[in-house]
Parts: structure tokens; C-alpha cells; sequence
């Protein structure tokens, strides 16, 4: 008797049974997949549902038809030749990826820098006053830091070219010179933000068992060896996943910062996608070249951040 | 013995650079807070560059300060920071936790769901168009539900989740412990440090609140702080012809700065011993 | 999107559960209201005043309460306007949604290019049915001013009134003197002054560190009128500045394409490469100009009267240095003539426009038309100038005198849709700057007219601007040799396809009776 009614339904249904043992298992995990539903359908209604928009990248948007009825471009890439056949397409494109790599390098390493050696600090007192006073640039505006920048650097009357004339130097033009001006981009962006990107390492750091540290003393090892063996391990995953979301931005280099800081002196090493996306834009009013623009850069960062996840399967700190 | 004197050079050598790299913070701040405070004439004459302000105005200030709106956008400020930064936290962590789990079926296309948002966004009109679908212009649920997570901080919190030691949970586990209760009384508490890094950027992120209430708030009293100050400033920065007085931009602007990152000074001390709290809780175990 | 939206907020309401339910019922309760109190006023006649909704690029409104310009327009006209501006930084995006979202507003400030753009997609109503409607419209702007906002030959919107030219050369009196040196007639002149002002030591600190000439960009076509560094000199040489369309003998051309061109930027060269100019003036913006000769560093600047005459300027260049005298510089005499710089005719300070709907709402339609009109002349626009007459101005015969309490009006350029009688204005407002102001209106500028010329679709303006500045930067800095001047003008003319936009120019400028 069992063995028969056993027998029928796996005989009938049997191509279903993985779906049946995925179905068990979803039941088994109910209440995880209910935490998960507020998320999804947030996700769902506000991230997803609008990007239904990216449409117009292929349309020419006209504001009353709205984006369903507007009419496709013709040809469908009309807008993303607009784009590739500018004159500046490539070096548009080298200066993004040029910026967007240099502030990846040089802007990773300080925050972790920083967070290591503030942990290990001793005296708390003088350990918070450092983090309080190094995150507190990331809320000053990009137009606040230009003009810093400008106290600092003008060349008819910046601080530091006044240093370098009284020592009889020639005054540098820091601000509208294409050797300096992808400096002061990296530079400004390592000031404003190393406190502010240190912050979250610092949290990690704090994720790690102190019983590590003691285990590493015991075996000898001097406070250099405690960092390369112990907290640097300790924050791999978050380096790791920083990493490959910065990845994704690649074609994004900083507008507010670049159009704020930017003048045509120095455009042959400043002048990103966005800005010039910003540009056009603003004269021509077209929405449908921004979206074929933010599309394209999807698309690469998509490809990027993709491969950066594979690679990273390997150490097995992938996101997916 | 040798030891010691090589833990103390380190010690020392670390201390130098934390205060350097402090001070290259400290110099170019100074110099903002004292241009806000000095009158704009007496900046000029020093050549646009002042550290110590040796003359006083608060007139920068009172252009702000004597703004009716003011009292007003910092109290919607607060109140969005507070409920917003709350249900922020509420639902990353609920999203998070399930998805930290690597024995869920399904949680490898959840997770490229979230990424692949990371990259897509659908613009400024549609966005709006979805806000609008849901009755929330004109409404604080509109600064706080259209961006209630944020993929970047669901991601660290998930990975903190995933890096935090199993034992405590398998053992409430098999004590009968169900999710929910593993969630709040063991997960919660240990992941202190992530929890208070990600409800600062949530914090800051709403503290900062710009683009959405433009977007979205049309009544004024409903506007935060900064949509006010921008506005008060761009009328500095764009004066009519026929203004009688038109204060200094540049005095306007670092004041303003000041005025928006002040409560955020003063607060921040206050939050720092969080980031470290799960550490002690997590030595309970070892 | 119509089923995506729905389904995003019966989501989202579910979402929300408790406390967000209020929410979700308090926004679409609104949008109700908002719609039957509209439909109330529009079936019951004439009792209930009309609702109008007005959205503008503005700054410093206060609040409707505080705003008593507003509420007495209110009362003259029977109307509820609610006023609503937006900083210019984010105004255009605003529109946008509201446009989208199906909720345009009645009255709406549009750039040229959005008005153009608004056009073509059938947004906009057709005023020219309805101009008689507005008498003083009609008898206020002329011609000039309602060309700018016509395309195609029909008028869609109402433009600002034109501002007076203001820009003039201003230059260091007491250094002129210190040095024994005349006010400067001719462009030889005027290299001499500068050449003194750089190595003679006008300031006598005994250190050299001051420059003849600052200023900011070199020609600015994306901000129509804004004063840079040289335009006096392009204008001595016969040539607008940079980027504009000018007539010469009945025919459009184009201001960089023209020989004389490359004469005055030769002169410019030669004045960079001397170091006789603030090597800063290509990232100097607006108001750092102003600082730097507030300063000291520079003796001559090309800027607004409002710029370096209003009281509280005067004060500031004072307290720094109190024997600093600025005064405005007569134009200056060079190959091309005796002009100040150029001047866009076809510039506004704002363009009005009225969506298409509006005509299916005769009732309201008639209270914007009346409300445009009234604020154009008589009481209405003494209202929009100058506040409330026994409170903020009192009339004396003909004449305006403004009370103590006029300070109270600085919000008033928002409401002055239309303009204002400027001389009067400026006169009433700044009784002390008058001879500076009349000056500067008076000077011979060149005419040019970017401001009336519709874009050729898909023209790479963006793209053209950057090549054109970029090339003469380099040219004016000693970069590119000025022997290639002529191909710099070719590839200009060829890669950018600047022959449509110039025959653009001819047809439109033709049309509107500029060209015979």
C-alpha cells in the first residue's frame, strides 16, 4: 500500500522533482523569504519599475507623448552616434577612465592606510579626535574645496605660490595646467574623502576576534606582522567588495567635482562623459543622449563589475 | 626589551603621521570657518587668505539665521534623519540577513537583482513618475521610502552578516531559537560596529537631502535644511540688479557650510563608541 | 508606464503597511481637492477668484503671506496665483517632471532653447489669437522684444523687457594719475596703460604685482551679454567677441570666422605674452574679476556699473585701499571703429509660456491674458516695481519717490514678468549711480543676435563651443602659432557645420526684418 502510493507521484511527476525539492526547500526557509519581501518589492517598485525609462536611449522623447509613446529613433542608435561621432568621443573616454583609475588607486589605499593606524592607536582620546577631524572634509561641497583650492594654489595669489616667489621660484599655474590638473583632482577628492572611506574599514577592523591578535603575539609576531596577517585578512571581503562596486563606476569620475574645478585650459585631461553629456544637454535639452550616454556606461560597468566577480570567486569573496 | 622599544618607535611613527595627515585637514577648514566669521573687506585685503580671524562679523550667519524658514528645514531635517535613518536599518538588515545566508535557494540571482541596480537607473522622469504614482509628492515619505535601501550598504551589511562567527547562532539554533529571534538577539547586537557605520551613511545621506525634496516638496514648509540654505545662497550668488545688499558669496558659502556640518560635529563623538561595541561583545565568545 | 505606476501603489501602499498609510491617503486626498476646488471656481463664475498656477526660475520669494505684492495683484485681479519659483540651477528639471507628470503649470519661464524644444513638441499655446487681448502688452514691447519669443513666425510666450547695456571698461584713476599718464583713447593707448600699469608700480610697494587687465573667459556664448576680458578690444577691431552672428553690409556673419579676428587676437597675444594680463583670466569666474581689482592686482576691468559702483562695492574697494578711484572708460578707437564691446539684441531676461491646455479653460485663459497685461502698465506695473504706493513709493506729479521702506521690495524683480520701464526704474532705484547707468546705455556697442536664432537640429554646439575657445586659448596664450589662424578658421567652419547655422541665422533674421 505505501509502496505503491509512494511510487505513483514520483513516477508522474518526475522531470518536476528538482522544482519540487527547490519548492521544499523555499518552504523550509519561509521565514527567511518573508524578511526578504518588504526588500523586494521596494526594489521591484522603486529601482526597477523606472528603469523602464532607458527606453528613450532609442526613442526621441517628446515630454507630452510620454516615454511609452514617443517615437523610436531612427535609426535606433541615432543617439549613441551622437555621441560616438563627436569629436572628443576617445578622449572623453581615455580622461573618464584615466580620472576613474587614478581615484581608485590612490583613493582605496589612504582610507585603508588610515584605518589601519588608527587602530593602533592606543590612546582613545587622541584616536578620536584623528577620525573626527579627518571625516569632516566629506561635507564640505566641491565648490567650498575650489575654493580652497584657489586660497591655496591661485597663481597670482595663492598661499603656496607666494612660498614658491619669496624662495624666488617661478609662480605655477596649478589650477589651469594639464600636468597638475589630474593631481589636484586626486589629491582634492584624497582630502575630502580618505576620513570619511576610513570609516567603514574601521568597522570591519572592529568585526575582528582580538583572540587573533593574541594568537599572533604568542607565535612572535611584531606589530607590522600583526597588520599584514591578521587585520588586513580581517578586512579582505570589504576590500574586496568595495573594490568591485567602485568597479562599476568606472565611467563616472567625479561630475561635480571635474565641472566645478574644470576650465578649457585644461579640457584635453579634464573633460569627462558626464561633462560633456552636461554640456550638450543643456543646450540642446536632449534626455534621450543622456540616457543612451548612462546606458552605454552601464553597459561597461555592467561587463566590469561581471568579470571583477569572477575573478573574485577564486578567494571566495564574491557577491553573487 | 627589545621588543619594547621597537613597539614604541612604531607607536611614535604612527602618531606622527596621524598628526600630520590631521593637521593637512585642520589648515584648509580653519580657513573656512574664518572667512565665515570675518568681514569679506578684511578678507580681501589679506589677499583673500585668512586663518585666524582677527576682526568678527556674524552678518553671514544672521543672512541665514534670520530666515523664517530656517527653524522650520532644520526640524523636517531631523525628523527625516531620525525616522528616515530608522527604517533604513529596519529594512537593510531584513534584506540583508536572508541573503547572507549561503544555504538559500535562490540567493545567487537575488543577488545580481540588487547589483545589476547598482549600474541601471532609470533617470530623473520616470523616477519622479513612480514617486508620483505612489502619492508621495508633497509628502517626508517621499525623501525617505523611493531610496529606503541602498544597494551599496545592503551589500556591506550582507557581507558582515556572512563574516560574523556561526557558533552563537547554531547553538541558539538548536536551543530552538527561530530566525527572528537569532536575528534580533544574536545577529543584531554583534554586527554593532556595521550597523552604526551604514546608519551614518544613511544619516549623512539624509542630513544632506537635496535632490529628491527639490524633486518631490513643493510646500515650503516641508523643505529640509539644505534646500533652503542652497537657496538663500543661490540668491546671493545670482543678486538682482535692484538688491540693496547683497552679502559676500564667499562668506555666505563657508557659513553655510558651517551651519549644515555643525549638528553633525557635535553629534559624531557621541555615536563613536558604537563603531567599536561589537568587539567586546564579540570577545564573549572566544 | 500607466500600469506600472498603478501596480507601484498598491506595492507601495502595501509596503508601507501602518505608518505609511497615511501617507499614500494624504497624497492622493490632495490631488482631489486640488482638482474639484479647480472645477469649483471654473463652474461658479465670477465670485470665486480664478486659480492660477505660476512657475518661474526666480530666487528670494518669501512666503505668499509675507509677499504683498502678490496678495494685492491677488486683489486688483480676482485671482488666486500661487507663485512658485525654483533656483535656475534646478528649474529646468522641475518643469520637466511637472510637464510629464501631467501637471503643467499655467504660466511657466522657458529658455530659448526650451522654447524652441516646447514648440516642436506641441506643448505650447499660440498667443498671436490673443495679443489684442493685451493692450498694454501690446503698446509696451515692441517689435524688437516679441521677436524673441517667436518661432517660425508665431509668437508662443511674452519676454522680459531688454536690460540696458551695463558693461563698460573701468580703470584705475588715481594709478593713471600716479603715473601722469591720460585716460586711454585708442587700442595703442590702451597697451601703453597697460604696459605702466605692469611695470611702472602704480601702487608703489615697490614689488611688481599688478597687471594691467584682468577679467574672466575670452567670449562666452553660452551667457548672453556676460561681460569677458576683452570684448572692447574685439569691438575696436570692428568684430563682435567670440561666438556671435553679426550684420555686416546687409549680410549675417559669423564674429570668430571674420579676418579681423585674427588682428585682434594677434593684439591680445601680444599683451598675454608680455605679461601685461592676469594669466588667471581663462578660470577667473564673475566675481573673482571684481575681487582682484577690489584687491589691487589689476588697474583695468571690463564689468557691470552695478558691479563696481553700487554702495556697498564702492565700501569694500575703500576699506581696502581708500584712495582707489574706479571709473568707466570711454570706448575705445581702433582699426574698426569706436565701440564698447557687443550687445545681443535678441537677449531677455526671461521668456513666459503658456501651455496648450490653457485654451480649453477660457475663463482662466482670460486671467492670465489680464493678469500679464496688468502687470505690463499703469498701477499694476508701479505694483511689480516699486511695492505699494503710500507705503513703499509715493507719486509726485508724475514722478516716483520711493519711501524709506522701498528696501522692503528687493524680492520685486520675480513678479516683474514682463519687465519694467528701465530708465524710470533705475533712475527711482539708484538716484546716484544715474550718470554711470546713462553712460553705459549710451556707449556705441556692435549689435549681434545669437539670442534670435534657432539651433539647427542635431548642430554639435556643445562640441563647437569647446573647439572654438580651446583653439583661440591656445592662440592668445602663445600655444599655437598665429599662422595657423586660417586653418583654425577652416576646421571651425567645416567640422562643426557652422554653414547651416549661419544660413539658419540669415533666414530667421530675414524673416524678422533684420536683413533687407
Amino acid at each position: 500500500m505505501n509502496t505503491v502510493v509512494k511510487a505513483v507521484p514520483r513516477a508522474s511527476r518526475a522531470p518536476s522533482v528538482p522544482l519540487a525539492r527547490f519548492g521544499r526547500a523555499v518552504w523550509k526557509h519561509k521565514i527567511l523569504y518573508l524578511f526578504l519581501l518588504p526588500g523586494l518589492i521596494y526594489y521591484l517598485t522603486y529601482r526597477y519599475t523606472p528603469m523602464l525609462g532607458a527606453i528613450i536611449a532609442f526613442k526621441d522623447y517628446n515630454i507630452m507623448d510620454g516615454i511609452a509613446k514617443s517615437p523610436w529613433a531612427d535609426p535606433w542608435y541615432k543617439h549613441f552616434r551622437t555621441f560616438y561621432e563627436s569629436p572628443y568621443f576617445w578622449q572623453l573616454l581615455t580622461n573618464t577612465l584615466l580620472i576613474s583609475l587614478y581615484k581608485l588607486l590612490f583613493g582605496m589605499i589612504p582610507g585603508i592606510a588610515l584605518a589601519v593606524l588608527l587602530n593602533e592607536i592606543k590612546n582613545k582620546v587622541f584616536q578620536r579626535f584623528v577620525q573626527t577631524v579627518t571625516y569632516l572634509p566629506h561635507f564640505l561641497s566641491w565648490v567650498i574645496i575650489y575654493g580652497i583650492c584657489v586660497a591655496f594654489l591661485s597663481e597670482t595669489n595663492g598661499l603656496v605660490n607666494h612660498m614658491i616667489k619669496e624662495q624666488g621660484g617661478q609662480a605655477v599655474n596649478f589650477l589651469s595646467s594639464t600636468q597638475w590638473f589630474r593631481s589636484i583632482l586626486v589629491g582634492s577628492e584624497i582630502w575630502k574623502d580618505t576620513g570619511w572611506s576610513a570609516i567603514i574599514y574601521l568597522a570591519a577592523i572592529a568585526g575582528i576576534d582580538p583572540a587573533q591578535y593574541e594568537a599572533a603575539r604568542v607565535d612572535g609576531a611584531g606589530r607590522m606582522r600583526g597588520i599584514w596577517h591578521v587585520t588586513l585578512p580581517g578586512i579582505r571581503s570589504v576590500i574586496v567588495l568595495l573594490f568591485i562596486l567602485k568597479l562599476g563606476q568606472m565611467l563616472d569620475a567625479g561630475f561635480d567635482q571635474i565641472y566645478i574645478m574644470y576650465n578649457i585650459q585644461v579640457y584635453p585631461v579634464a573633460d569627462i562623459i558626464d561633462t560633456w553629456v552636461f554640456r550638450t544637454g543643456l543646450e540642446q535639452l536632449n534626455f534621450s543622449i543622456a540616457a543612451a550616454v548612462g546606458l552605454f556606461k552601464s553597459l561597461v560597468g555592467f561587463v566590469l563589475v561581471v568579470s571583477a566577480n569572477q575573478v573574485a570567486k577564486r578567494w571566495g569573496e564574491q557577491i553573487w | 626589551m627589545v621588543t619594547g622599544i621597537k613597539d614604541r618607535v612604531f607607536d611614535w611613527t604612527v602618531i606622527v603621521i596621524l598628526s600630520l595627515f590631521a593637521l593637512a585637514i585642520i589648515f584648509p577648514l580653519l580657513y573656512v570657518v574664518s572667512v565665515s566669521l570675518t568681514p569679506y573687506s578684511e578678507v580681501l585685503r589679506n589677499g583673500g587668505f585668512i586663518i585666524i580671524p582677527k576682526k568678527l562679523t556674524f552678518d553671514a550667519y544672521a543672512a541665514f539665521l534670520h530666515d523664517s524658514l530656517i527653524p522650520r528645514a532644520y526640524g523636517v531635517t531631523i525628523y527625516i534623519t531620525v525616522v528616515g535613518t530608522f527604517l533604513n536599518l529596519v529594512f537593510t538588515s531584513l534584506m540583508a540577513y536572508p541573503l547572507s545566508k549561503k544555504y538559500l535557494p535562490g540567493r545567487k540571482p537575488l543577488l545580481f537583482f540588487v547589483t545589476l541596480t547598482l549600474l541601471f537607473n532609470g533617470g530623473v522622469v520616470p523616477t519622479y513618475l513612480v514617486v508620483k504614482g505612489t502619492g508621495m509628492i508633497n509628502s517626508l515619505w517621499a525623501l525617505i521610502i523611493p531610496s529606503v535601501i541602498w544597494t551599496f550598504n545592503l551589500l556591506i551589511v550582507k557581507t558582515f552578516f556572512e563574516n560574523l562567527p556561526t557558533e552563537l547562532s547554531e547553538a541558539a539554533r538548536i536551543d530552538g531559537a527561530g530566525e527572528v529571534r537569532i536575528l534580533t538577539r544574536i545577529v543584531l547586537p554583534l554586527s554593532m560596529p556595521v550597523l552604526a557605520t551604514v546608519g551614518l551613511f544613511y544619516a549623512v545621506g539624509h542630513w544632506n537631502e537635496f535632490f529628491q525634496a527639490v524633486m518631490y516638496i513643493n510646500d515650503n514648509n516641508l523643505k529640509p535644511l539644505q534646500v533652503i540654505l542652497r537657496s538663500i545662497l543661490a540668491s546671493a550668488l545670482t543678486p538682482p540688479m535692484d538688491a540693496e545688499d547683497v552679502l559676500p558669496s564667499q562668506s555666505l558659502q563657508m557659513s553655510a557650510v558651517v551651519l549644515s556640518a555643525l549638528p553633525i560635529l557635535v553629534v559624531y563623538p557621541f555615536l563613536q563608541k558604537y563603531f567599536t561595541q561589537g568587539m567586546l561583545l564579540g570577545s564573549i565568545k572566544g | 508606464m500607466g500600469l506600472n505606476t498603478k501596480w507601484g501603489m498598491g506595492l507601495s501602499c502595501m509596503l508601507l503597511l501602518g505608518t505609511a498609510l497615511t501617507g499614500c491617503a494624504s497624497g492622493s486626498n490632495d490631488g482631489k481637492a486640488g482638482g474639484d476646488a479647480g472645477q469649483a471656481a471654473g463652474g461658479k463664475g465670477n465670485a470665486a477668484p480664478v486659480k492660477l498656477n505660476l512657475f518661474v526660475s526666480g530666487t528670494n520669494l518669501p512666503a505668499p503671506q509675507e509677499d504683498f505684492i502678490l496678495q494685492k495683484l491677488n486683489k486688483d485681479l480676482n485671482m488666486d496665483l500661487s507663485f512658485n519659483v525654483a533656483a535656475p540651477t534646478e528649474y529646468e528639471q522641475q518643469l520637466n517632471v511637472k510637464i510629464a507628470g501631467g501637471s503643467a503649470p499655467d504660466i511657466f519661464s522657458v529658455s530659448k532653447a526650451q522654447l524652441q524644444n516646447y514648440v516642436k513638441q506641441g506643448i505650447l499655446l499660440d498667443l498671436d489669437p490673443y495679443l489684442d487681448k493685451m493692450p498694454n502688452v501690446k503698446k509696451m514691447l515692441g517689435e524688437n522684444d516679441l521677436n524673441k519669443t517667436r518661432v517660425d513666425g508665431k509668437l508662443y510666450g511674452i519676454p522680459k523687457r531688454a536690460y540696458l547695456p551695463m558693461a563698460t571698461y573701468w580703470i584705475r584713476k588715481d594709478w593713471l594719475d600716479k603715473l601722469k599718464l591720460e585716460m586711454p583713447k585708442t587700442i595703442d593707448d590702451f597697451a601703453n596703460v597697460v604696459k605702466a600699469f605692469t611695470e611702472q608700480d602704480p601702487d608703489g610697494n615697490g614689488k611688481r604685482d599688478t597687471y594691467g587687465l584682468t577679467g574672466s573667459g575670452i567670449g562666452s556664448p553660452d551667457a548672453v551679454n556676460a561681460p569677458s576680458t576683452f570684448d572692447p578690444i574685439f569691438s575696436a577691431f570692428g568684430v563682435a567677441t567670440p561666438g556671435q552672428f553679426m550684420i555686416k553690409d546687409n549680410q549675417v556673419v559669423y564674429s570668430t570666422l571674420q579676418p579681423e579676428m585674427k588682428d585682434a587676437i594677434a593684439y591680445i597675444r601680444d599683451l598675454v605674452e608680455k605679461g601685461y594680463v592676469d594669466p588667471e583670466f581663462m578660470s577667473n569666474v564673475m566675481t573673482r574679476s571684481q575681487e582682484k581689482v577690489f584687491q589691487g592686482q589689476a588697474g583695468i576691468v571690463y564689468l557691470n556699473w552695478a558691479e563696481m559702483s553700487k554702495d556697498e562695492f564702492v565700501k569694500q574697494y575703500k576699506a581696502i585701499n581708500p584712495n582707489a578711484e574706479w571709473v568707466q572708460l570711454p570706448a575705445l578707437t581702433g582699426p574698426g571703429g569706436t565701440y564698447q564691446g557687443s550687445f545681443d539684441i535678441g537677449s531677455t531676461g526671461g521668456r513666459y509660456a503658456f501651455p496648450k491646455q490653457l485654451a480649453d479653460d477660457p475663463q482662466k485663459l482670460d486671467k492670465v491674458l489680464a493678469y500679464i497685461d496688468y502687470i505690463t502698465a499703469g498701477p499694476g506695473s508701479f505694483l511689480v516695481m516699486y511695492g505699494l504706493e503710500g507705503v513703499h513709493f509715493n507719486f509726485e506729479g508724475d514722478k516716483v519717490v520711493p519711501t524709506d521702506r522701498i528696501s522692503e521690495t528687493g524680492y520685486a524683480f520675480n513678479h516683474q514678468l514682463t519687465g519694467r520701464d528701465e530708465r524710470n526704474y533705475l533712475t527711482t532705484k539708484f538716484p546716484k549711480q544715474q550718470a554711470l547707468i546713462d553712460f553705459a546705455a549710451g556707449e556705441p556697442r556692435i549689435e549681434t543676435y545669437n539670442e534670435m536664432i534657432p539651433l539647427p537640429a542635431d548642430f554639435p554646439l556643445a562640441d563647437k563651443t569647446r573647439f572654438e575657445i580651446e583653439e583661440l586659448t591656445k592662440f592668445v596664450f602663445g600655444n599655437r602659432p598665429i599662422e595657423q589662424f586660417d586653418d583654425y578658421t577652416k576646421s571651425l567652419q567645416s567640422q562643426f557645420g557652422l554653414d547651416a547655422y549661419r544660413q539658419a541665422a540669415a533666414d530667421t533674421l530675414k524673416s524678422l526684418g533684420y536683413l533687407k
